[in-house]
């Protein structure tokens, strides 16, 4: 390396003196998108929002305090949920509710996001849809303007003056839960399909980023939310109390006339082709199977029930819904498994796929977000709660619930949710040794089936026969078990399937 | 409305990080220049350092040094110089933020040393050339006197570990216990210390180098031999094809330095 050239090209840079004399400054390059990111969330948390708890913690942890005072400390970084998932959500272009009383900066959080996504204020304003009794389709999505309406021939002829709303990238629902059902179902059409439709002409809301309120439940909705509207919310987060610490802040925000969302740097603000290539860098991010494993595991223990049917594949709580019964009625001593033990006994529901595409698609943004080149058990353990917030019942009448010490998880369904994850990872490790043995014994009996000869195929048909017998006998009917019983049942039906059709030839 | 205003106001608007407070205090230190333009130009960069955290504070960096310490140097200089002596002291610094910080923070230490801001180029020439630019190979003939030096000045707690050296006058040292490093540049008026956050890619010529051993309280380097009386055990040694040496102590936090013909 010569040092002439290289202390040359330090001096050329983007600083250059015009020929009047002044200085130019071209501009800056580009920051990573990341950074911009935690940029815009230190920028938020310390002018606008100054939420009180870093609740999303990372690194070893270590706890002081004991009994009712525990104090978790880690040595990695600290974020606050209520800011950080309305962040990951505007990169993931997801679907996410806030809930809590009001004041608490709700709307505030949402409007920011829309301010980052780069649209003018008073456009965010006007495209916020606040829900109220009163709300119809055509104020929600728009409609044909009469003269079009009565000198139509055809339905094509129809023009439908759609809401601008409908097609910016962020989208602002608030008090979604005082929005009339029968709206509420064009609302979930526009959430769930990505579309609506009025007199046959058709609008497609592109790719969003969604953010609905509610009051918690003191505040009150004036109608109830249609369960399929809920169930297409991804992630909840709940309102953390502002910062009394913070209190001078907001004191001189007040006197000085300061407001937030008008003094959003320009620098935070991304281009829509930030948006995306975000959103394209956030779905790169792998999962490793390590942490998969562990997940694919938590979520096979929330949907057992041994005593929902006899039949092995028909043991999960959705039977018991199908039927009309609640775990509880199961759920009792007649079921040999340990209740302080099986996780099962704790929920009332199990887990939807789209809740698990939900979890990782969040997961990969919280890594992409922390700068990890994959996600970990710790993006995991960290959303989970968020994402299974309103999604996962607890049996009540558990009897785990029944002691004293485990009450308060009814109350904080957070922290029950996260125990529950803690659980899972342990009884995943004590289950290992086991699960091993299987999953070695299975992939012996996996091989391609078409290659085997008629006695081969016999032969492998009557191992996995046996596998299945001696899982069944030796073992308590679990839910990893379980889980494994229907995987190698699963392989046994493969190989009598083609012993059928060879047979038939 | 002023220079100062209005890059004040341009400042909150655009970046995240602007401090309003620092700007007026370093704007005082723009009173000092008496040629409108460059007044104006060193408000201008003064403005985009602090948006961009270069200029913070605590009051480190290259352009903290360059556009702040050296304010009266600047005056020196013939009025239609200035505004281009700062536009290359931007540059400079802009560049080497993204050269590996050891290079960085050795820039800055040789800055201190500088006499002449004209001269500006030809002193980090000066500077910069005897640590990246290869040598002639070493005969290894002697003498060699090993001379201990403290990190503990950089990092208190620094245990030294093992060598990795990353330019041909410039060591890596890991800590032993910690995931920490610190850069060693061994330059012809003495090493000097500086932290690394991430060790960069080894210096693929370091190879040519014959091994280093140390036993019995002495440094062996091909034919040469030294005795390094205060050192027992060694934890790692490293000889640089410039005939520079570095060595670690079992039970120190010192590393011994030294080089020969």
């Amino acid at each position: 390396m010569n040092a002439g050239e290289l202390v040359g090209s330090w001096f050329r840079g983007r600083a250059t003196v015009r020929a009047d004399g002044a200085i130019d400054l071209a501009p800056a390059p580009p920051r990573a998108l990341s950074e911009k990111l935690r940029a815009a969330y230190s920028w938020i948390l310390e002018n606008a929002i100054h939420a009180a708890s870093a609740d999303l913690r990372f690194g070893p942890p270590t706890t002081i305090g004991e009994g009712d005072l525990r104090i978790e400390l880690t040595t990695g970084p600290g974020w606050s949920s209520f800011l950080l998932l309305p962040l990951l959500n505007l990169v993931v272009c997801r679907r996410l509710l806030f809930v809590g009383a009001p004041g608490r900066g709700k709307t505030s959080v949402a409007t920011f996001m829309a301010l980052l996504a780069g649209s003018p204020r008073d456009e965010v304003h006007r495209g916020i849809q606040r829900g109220h009794p009163q709300l119809t389709h055509a104020d929600l999505l728009g409609a044909p303007l009469p003269a079009e309406l009565v000198a139509a021939r055809r339905p094509e002829d129809i023009h439908v003056s759609w809401r601008r709303w409908i097609t910016q990238r962020v989208k602002i629902v608030d008090e979604y839960n005082r929005i009339p059902t029968k709206t509420q179902s064009a609302l979930l059409s526009l959430m769930a399909e990505g579309r609506a439709e009025i007199f046959e002409q058709v609008i497609s809301v592109g790719r969003s980023a969604w953010f609905l309120t509610a009051n918690d439940d003191l505040g009150g909705g004036t109608f109830p939310v249609i369960e399929a509207l809920r169930d297409r919310i991804d992630v909840t987060v709940r309102c953390t109390p502002f910062d009394t610490a913070q209190l001078d802040a907001l004191r001189a925000r007040l006197e000085r006339g300061i407001d937030p969302e008008a003094t959003l740097p320009a620098e935070l603000v991304f281009t829509p082709e930030e948006l995306d290539a975000m959103y394209d860098a956030v779905l790169a991010v792998p999962v490793p199977d390590g942490v998969q494993s562990a997940l694919t595991f938590f979520l096979g223990q929330l949907d057992f029930c041994r005593r929902a049917s006899s039949r092995l594949e028909y043991m999960n709580k959705d039977t018991l819904h199908v039927a009309g019964k609640r775990l509880a009625q199961v759920c009792n001593e007649d079921c040999p498994l340990d209740k302080d033990v099986q996780l099962c006994t704790q929920t009332e529901n199990g887990v939807s796929a789209r809740a698990w595409q939900s979890l990782l698609h969040f997961a990969k943004a919280l890594a992409w977000f922390r700068g990890a080149a994959e996600v970990s058990m710790e993006d995991i353990a960290a959303l989970l709660p968020w994402v299974l917030h309103e999604k996962l019942q607890p049996n009540a009448h558990s009897a785990f619930f029944q002691k004293p010490e485990n009450q308060v998880h009814l109350i904080d369904r957070a922290t029950w949710i996260r125990a529950l994850f803690d659980r899972a990872v342990a009884l995943q490790a004590s289950w290992q040794k086991q699960s091993q043995a299987i999953a070695q014994e299975r992939s012996a009996l996996s091989g391609p089936i078409d290659a085997l000869s008629s006695s081969e195929l016999h032969a492998r048909r009557d191992r996995l026969r046996v596998m299945l017998e001696t899982l069944a006998r030796r073992h308590e009917l679990n839910a990893p078990l379980h889980a494994e019983l229907l995987r190698v049942r699963a392989l046994l039906d493969r190989h009598e399937v083609a012993i059928a059709t060879r047979r038939a030839r | 409305m002023t220079d100062r205003t209005s890059l004040s106001a341009e400042g909150a608007r655009r970046f995240a990080r602007w401090d309003d407070a620092l700007f007026h205090a370093l704007s005082e230190t723009a009173s000092a220049l008496t040629a409108p333009a460059t007044r104006a130009a060193w408000l201008r960069l003064a403005a985009e350092g602090i948006g961009l955290e270069r200029l913070t504070p605590s009051g480190t960096g290259v352009l903290q040094h360059l556009l702040v310490e050296r304010v009266g140097a600047l005056q020196t200089l013939p009025a239609r110089e200035q505004v281009r002596w700062l536009a290359r002291a931007w540059n400079l610094a802009e560049s080497l933020a993204t050269e590996p910080e050891w290079l960085e923070a050795y820039v800055l230490a040789s800055l201190h040393g500088m006499d002449d801001i004209a001269r500006i180029e030809e002193h980090l020439v000066a500077r910069v050339s005897p640590v990246i630019e290869p040598t002639r190979p070493a005969r290894w003939s002697g003498p060699l006197a090993m001379l201990p030096v403290d990190p503990r000045g950089v990092d208190a707690d620094f245990l030294p570990g093992d060598f990795e050296p990353i330019a041909p006058r410039v060591v890596a040292v890991r800590d032993r216990l910690r995931d920490v490093s610190l850069a060693l540049v061994l330059a012809s008026d003495g090493c000097r210390i500086f932290p690394l956050r991430q060790v960069p890619a080894r210096w693929s010529a370091a190879d040519a180098a014959p091994t280093a051993r140390f036993d019995e309280g002495r440094l062996t380097v091909a034919s040469l031999t030294a005795p390094v009386a205060t050192v027992r055990r060694a934890q790692a040694v490293c000889a640089m094809p410039s005939g520079a040496v570095v060595l670690a102590a079992t039970d120190s936090q010192f590393v011994w330095v030294g080089s020969s013909p």
